[in-house]
């Protein structure tokens, strides 16, 4: 537990006391942000004051006949920074700069579990105040610059980002997406290799016996790390379009969404450590606007069904590339 | 609430115009709001006068609607603003 490893993770170098074999190691760069594991039975924090929970639905229904919600997530403020609590796995305590992170998990949580819930949960809420603005989304390079799929859980971003990926359009990132402002306009950051997919979508969707590996011990879905088979980008790639996923029977379309509504999409999937940061909540308002005034945000809505993706993403093609305000040099 | 009213948005809201319509976050609550072509313009008018009724004089130029029905329209939305603490209502 002592020997540290040093990885990448959308431009943020972070140090670890354990192996973290999803990211791909860093070479060169400060470490900007540390990683600890603990021993499973020390206390993380003390004196939390807790101001936000994230809820889950259960499948049961409860003796009184309501829908039961069980805390997924809970975010609280102590002496030691902000400390998320995984009611089922442990918590995290980040440090109010940002630059450490300690993991205390309950005794039965899986290191893989650990894992998980470090890079595509945690670390998003801290690249939220890092970087400009982190959106739930997935996204894919084009030959027009990359394009993002934002929704909420079980829309198909990855899914529809995995069927990209394996035509060969190089992977950007998977469920989270950092955007960063250049002069050149908003750019998104790669995150890191591989996505998550249920196994019915790997079955579906990858036509060759494709080995994958456990994303956590509460979810069946598969993490899909071929960088062969899926291609992913390196570099910061020009965000060309936004498309929110909405599921529909029948046809795939296309449809303009209003200024108004692209700004209020674009918050819904956001990621804020602390909402009740009015300065951040601020600065991401203004940032928002600013996102929304570049890169055009459209509606999705498209069939959930496996043999429609190709449809979807021919769709999704003609739709960019018929746009008169790309510069096909790019 | 009546025509007579003034109101302001407070410190704690902010108001982004985006195209025709207006977005306000509430930073009490991170709470998005999106107002209309209509709202939006009510709202623009509130934030130079404060009163429902010099808003109301200047829509009826610009839309075409009867005195009345503005008259309901503006309140109803400035009471339901109120309710949300996007609005408050100044002391005469």
């Amino acid at each position: 537990m002592n020997s540290v490893h040093r990885y990448g993770i959308c431009d943020l170098v972070l140090t670890s006391n354990i192996a973290l074999p999803e990211l791909i190691p860093a070479t060169e760069g400060d470490t900007e942000c540390r990683f600890e594991l603990l021993a499973g039975d020390l206390p993380c924090a003390d004196g939390v004051e807790w101001f936000h929970q994230w809820t889950i639905e259960e499948d049961g229904i409860t003796a009184d006949g309501a829908r039961r919600e069980e805390p997924w997530l809970q975010l609280g403020r102590s002496s030691d920074g902000y400390v998320l609590r995984f009611p089922s796995y442990g918590e995290f305590v980040i440090a109010t700069d940002t630059k450490s992170i300690r993991c205390c998990p309950l005794p039965d949580t899986a290191e893989t579990t650990v894992r998980h819930l470090l890079l595509d949960h945690v670390v998003p809420l801290i690249l939220s105040r890092r970087e400009h603005l982190v959106l739930h989304a997935s996204a894919v390079l084009t030959r027009h610059g990359a394009i993002a799929f934002a929704g909420k859980s079980g829309k198909g971003k990855s899914t529809l980002a995995a069927s990209f990926a394996l035509e060969g359009f190089p992977l950007v990132s998977d469920d989270y997406l950092v955007l960063r402002q250049r002069q050149e306009g908003w750019m998104a950051i790669p995150a890191y290799p591989g996505v998550r997919l249920w196994p019915s979508t790997v079955q579906a969707i990858v036509s060759q016996d494709l080995p994958t590996e456990e994303v956590a011990s509460y979810t069946v879905k598969r993490r899909v790390v071929d960088t062969k088979l899926l291609r992913r980008t390196n570099e910061p790639v020009l965000l060309r379009r936004l498309y929110v996923l909405t599921e529909e029977v029948g046809l795939t379309s296309i449809e303009n969404v209003s200024m108004g509504r692209s700004m209020i999409s674009l918050v819904e999937f956001a990621y804020n450590l602390d909402i009740t940061d009015r300065a951040f909540l601020r600065q991401q308002f203004e940032t928002v606007n600013q996102v929304t005034k570049e890169v055009p945000v459209y509606a999705l809505h498209f069939p959930r069904e496996y043999s429609t993706l190709p449809a979807v993403r021919e769709a999704i093609l003609q739709h960019l590339y018929k746009d008169k305000d790309i510069d096909a040099t790019r | 609430m009546t025509l007579h009213d003034s109101v302001r948005i407070p410190d704690e809201v902010a108001t982004r115009k985006v195209g025709k319509e207006t977005i306000l976050l509430d930073l009490n609550t991170g709470i998005y709001f999106g107002l209309d072509a209509v709202g939006s313009r009510f709202v623009e008018l509130l934030e130079n006068s404060g009163e429902i009724a010099a808003a109301h004089r200047v829509m009826l130029q610009e839309f075409e609607v009867t005195a009345e029905v503005l008259e309901t329209d503006l309140l109803r939305l400035a009471e339901e603003m109120c309710a949300k603490r996007l609005l408050v209502v100044e002391p005469n």
